[in-house]
């Protein structure tokens, strides 16, 4: 069978795993985005349970393996009486694991906001929650977005490991279609051509473009 | 404020107790969700020709096609399925991921401990795949202690307890994940030998052209030969009976063959009267 050949009969199947890909990223970055933020903020208040919280949070799930965290919720949870999807078990996992890292990003974001800002905020007389919202946090967005850029792309790639609860995504149609067909190099080069392509063309500048927006907020572009 | 909340939790405990009354009254779980019109969902892992997927996750292979036959009996015709690793079958079961596993199980003591098994379906043995001409001479697991050589097989098959019993060293083993993984490192050159069923053997030798050979399954311990079941949760007493009684019917029919032909399954493997799950559990 020549590589044409094995494309026009897999892509249709690869292409609708990778659709699936897609899915359980986009699910699972925003709530990555949304525990990095809520975290990293509790990380820095000075209430000793809330901050003692988020660092509980974030040292247990940056701690473990995600592999063993994914398959904690997909096959222990439901012995405890809750059972997720696949899907949504798989989001899950990522988006908790991935949430734990982009916290620890968020904070350091924010710490590195010069103290002169800060003074000059309390100078002007505004409010401790005002201040956050108003002047350190668009200035954060310059320097969290690089490294939080890099840990988006090592989430679409991790996506892979949801293949292992049965998601239909594109890992798991590769692996199906090398199960019944034994085409390992066409399958799987094609997964690693499919990954890059998702990666390189679409996620990558769209984040870099994220980057050009956020300095351009807060005029350093 | 607070006594109202502590009400909500008070009847919140008094209808969780109901339920679990409702549900310890009638059938099991899985007999009332059927009798409820919803479908069965069957576990399996890709094992061809065993039981594997179709191009749109349909059951295929032999233990799917009279599993399937059975439920046709029992008035069944509403199914889904899931596609899962081999290792993860029975966690999977025990998590309420589908109902029964079709993925073509051996009937073991340590699988007995874990989940119910129905009457066997067939009695099957274990080969030996090896490069053509078997250079290294291996015909079973002593041979394998004898060369040296590295024995691959997959995680949570059979094969493992059984290499383990018959002395091979964890050295000279080799787990992966699944069939497919299989034929891979012995094509990689990974391992010297595979140890599988005779099916499974049988289906590699035809897809690799020539560059292995399955010995005989006769020249391996004769304690290894065993029995096939459908696995079933613990609790799940009454489609067991169910699913057992309809079984007796169809077995060895012409429904039954014309459905497993396909798949190399012949008589040969029907599990013969005096085969039992009980003497299974008790002695493999």
């Amino acid at each position: 069978m020549s590589y044409i050949e094995f494309l026009s009969e897999f892509l249709p199947r690869l292409a609708s795993g990778a659709g699936m890909t897609v899915m359980v990223m986009i699910c699972a970055t925003l709530l990555a985005v949304f525990i990095s933020l809520l975290f990293g903020l509790m990380r820095l208040s000075s209430n000793f349970a809330i901050q003692g919280t988020a660092t509980v949070y974030i040292e247990f799930f940056r701690g473990t393996s995600l592999l063993v965290q994914l398959y904690w919720i997909y096959y222990v949870l439901p012995l405890m009486g809750l059972t997720l999807t696949p899907f949504v078990s798989g989001v899950l996992a990522l988006g908790l694991n991935f949430g734990a890292y982009g916290a620890e990003i968020v904070r350091g974001g924010i710490q590195s906001v010069p103290r002169g800002q800060y003074e000059a905020a309390l100078a002007l007389n505004m409010s401790p929650a005002k201040r956050m919202r108003r002047i350190i946090i668009p200035q954060t967005f310059p320097l969290i977005l690089p490294p939080a850029a890099n840990l988006t792309v090592e989430l679409l790639k991790a996506t892979a490991l949801v293949a292992l609860i049965t998601v239909v995504d594109l890992m798991f149609v590769a692996k199906q279609i090398n199960a019944t067909t034994w085409l390992s190099a066409q399958v799987f080069g094609t997964a690693l051509i499919v990954y890059y392509v998702m990666a390189r063309f679409a996620l990558i500048p769209f984040l870099r473009w994220l980057e050009v927006l956020a300095a351009r907020m807060v005029g350093k572009a | 404020m607070k006594f109202p909340f502590k009400s909500k939790i008070i009847s919140a405990i008094g209808a969780i107790t109901l339920m679990s009354f409702a549900t310890t009254a009638s059938a099991d779980e899985l007999t009332d969700r059927i009798n409820a019109g919803e479908p069965i969902r069957l576990g399996f892992a890709t094992a061809i020709p065993w039981a594997y997927p179709g191009d749109n996750g349909e059951p295929l292979g032999f233990v799917n096609a009279l599993t399937l036959v059975v439920l046709e009996e029992m008035g069944i015709t509403n199914y889904t399925t899931s596609v899962n690793e081999w290792a993860g079958l029975i966690p999977g079961l025990q998590a309420n991921r589908y109902d029964i596993i079709t993925g073509g199980m051996y009937i073991l003591k340590s699988r007995c401990e874990n989940i119910n098994f129905s009457d066997p379906i067939g009695l099957f043995g274990d080969a030996m795949l090896v490069p053509a001409g078997n250079p290294q001479g291996i015909h079973n697991y002593q041979d394998v202690i004898k060369t040296g050589a590295t024995l691959v097989t997959g995680a949570g098959f059979n094969t493992v307890e059984a290499a383990k019993k018959e002395g091979v060293p964890d050295g000279q083993m080799m787990l992966v994940a699944g069939e497919v993984e299989i034929l891979a490192a012995m094509k990689a050159g990974r391992a010297d030998a595979a140890v599988q069923t005779f099916f499974g053997a049988k289906e590699h030798v035809d897809k690799s052209d020539g560059k292995f050979e399955v010995t005989d399954p006769a020249d391996m311990p004769e304690w290894t030969q065993n029995w096939v079941g459908i696995g079933m949760r613990h609790s799940d007493t009454d489609f067991l009976a169910a699913f057992n009684e309809a079984m007796a019917k169809v077995i060895g029919g012409e429904k039954w063959m014309e459905a497993v032909a396909p798949y190399g399954y012949t008589e040969f493997q029907l599990p013969g009267d005096d085969a039992s799950t009980e003497y299974a559990c008790a002695n493999r």
